[in-house]
């Protein structure tokens, strides 16, 4: 009767098995070579995307209305975690951990916005926010707001948004130069 | 006498005794051994400490121009123990020696004062590093302020953390959100 070894269930003869050393050989070396191949193929890269508006068309933020920013750019993704086609505002991890993202609008000097409030949401759920008063000077470039987070994702349903709010706005925002990543910190 | 290959794999040699069942075994077993520990070591390079803890729309008051350590009501992540808010609901401890990126928000409610000031958070740490971040922004005199900061830093397992929050508006003011999420780098 074939044994097993304790944890990768190898298998090995015992002195009551017939003395079939090329079959036992054969047994042994084809569950270490499926074994072997199974963790090779466990050890991925880490899963990362990068998504932004490259469109020439500006979205629209009104003023005082929380939207949330749209991409159609994938810079980058090895894991299947944008669908911009589907969903042009969200990256949804691919695989459960703790996972970080980051976002970035770039707001226009001459927008004549003086609060902006930017957010990063998982599921909707504000993780993130950084929201910032200042009128900008005049002739100053534009001001790329940028902020981090991290939130455990289960790896099917969940996903990443970012919104912008302009508040006290005089007009409304056009933005064009918007970006989002995310990438897997820790697996469980 | 069996020899072994440089990994610790178990072979005879034309001098021993013939005896397949148990050689096979010896072989098996120290494959299986080796593969274990290959598999443990990718499964904790994918599984380092992590926290997210949060004060959801809970004010704490934030005196003029005094460091006040951010507190914290809900535990939404943690896979090390890093947090026990029953203990101390302003202090993460580092469960593992490593490179660690922490992002933190806190929202600050306006008081109404004509001295509106900054708005300051810093990652203050019992480390030889000591404060490994620090971000100041201007407050507003009617609407929230929410400061974000996001930091990569070394720590040892022992070391803690608190976020410092501080404002010189010349009166106090309550800060209603904080955030705070915490994760060791994994190697994979």
């Amino acid at each position: 009767m074939v044994a097993f070894t304790p944890n990768r269930a190898y298998p090995y003869s015992q002195p009551s098995d017939s003395a079939d050393v090329p079959a036992a050989l054969q047994a042994l070396a084809e569950a270490v070579d499926a074994d072997m191949q199974a963790v090779i193929d466990s050890v991925t890269t880490r899963p990362f995307a990068k998504v932004s508006s490259q469109s020439p068309t500006k979205q629209l933020f009104p003023s005082d209305v929380v939207t949330e920013c749209t991409f159609d750019y994938v810079d980058v993704d090895t894991a299947g975690i944008s669908n911009l086609s589907n969903y042009p505002t969200r990256l949804t991890p691919s695989s459960a951990g703790f996972w970080v993202v980051w976002g970035m609008v770039e707001v226009s000097s001459t927008a004549g916005s003086r609060t902006k409030d930017v957010f990063l949401r998982a599921n909707g759920v504000d993780i993130s926010r950084y929201e910032q008063h200042a009128v900008d000077p005049t002739g100053s470039a534009p001001n790329r707001m940028s902020l981090g987070a991290m939130s455990f994702m289960n790896g099917t349903t969940d996903y990443f948004t970012m919104t912008f709010t302009p508040d006290q706005a005089v007009t409304d925002h056009k933005i064009g130069n918007k970006q989002m990543a995310c990438f897997r910190v820790t697996a469980t | 006498m069996p020899q072994n290959t440089p990994r610790g794999y178990t072979y005879p040699l034309y001098t021993d005794p013939m005896n397949f069942p148990a050689q096979i075994q010896d072989l098996a077993t120290d494959i299986d051994t080796d593969m274990q520990s290959l598999v443990n070591r990718i499964t904790a390079a994918r599984n380092y400490a992590a926290c997210h803890i949060v004060a959801s729309g809970i004010n704490q008051a934030v005196a003029a121009n005094t460091d006040v350590a951010c507190t914290y009501a809900s535990e939404l992540y943690d896979n090390t123990g890093m947090v026990n808010l029953g203990v101390s609901n302003t202090t993460v401890t580092f469960t593992q020696t490593g490179l660690y990126l922490a992002t933190a928000r806190a929202t600050f409610l306006p008081n109404g004062n004509a001295t509106v000031g900054a708005r300051q958070l810093a990652f203050v740490t019992t480390s030889t590093l000591g404060t490994v971040g620090r971000k100041s922004i201007t407050g507003d005199q009617v609407v929230a302020t929410a400061n974000n900061l996001t930091v990569l830093f070394w720590a040892a397992a022992g070391d803690t953390m608190q976020v410092i929050q501080r404002q010189n508006s010349g009166a106090s003011l309550n800060t209603s959100t904080r955030t705070l999420q915490v994760a060791k780098l994994g190697e994979l």
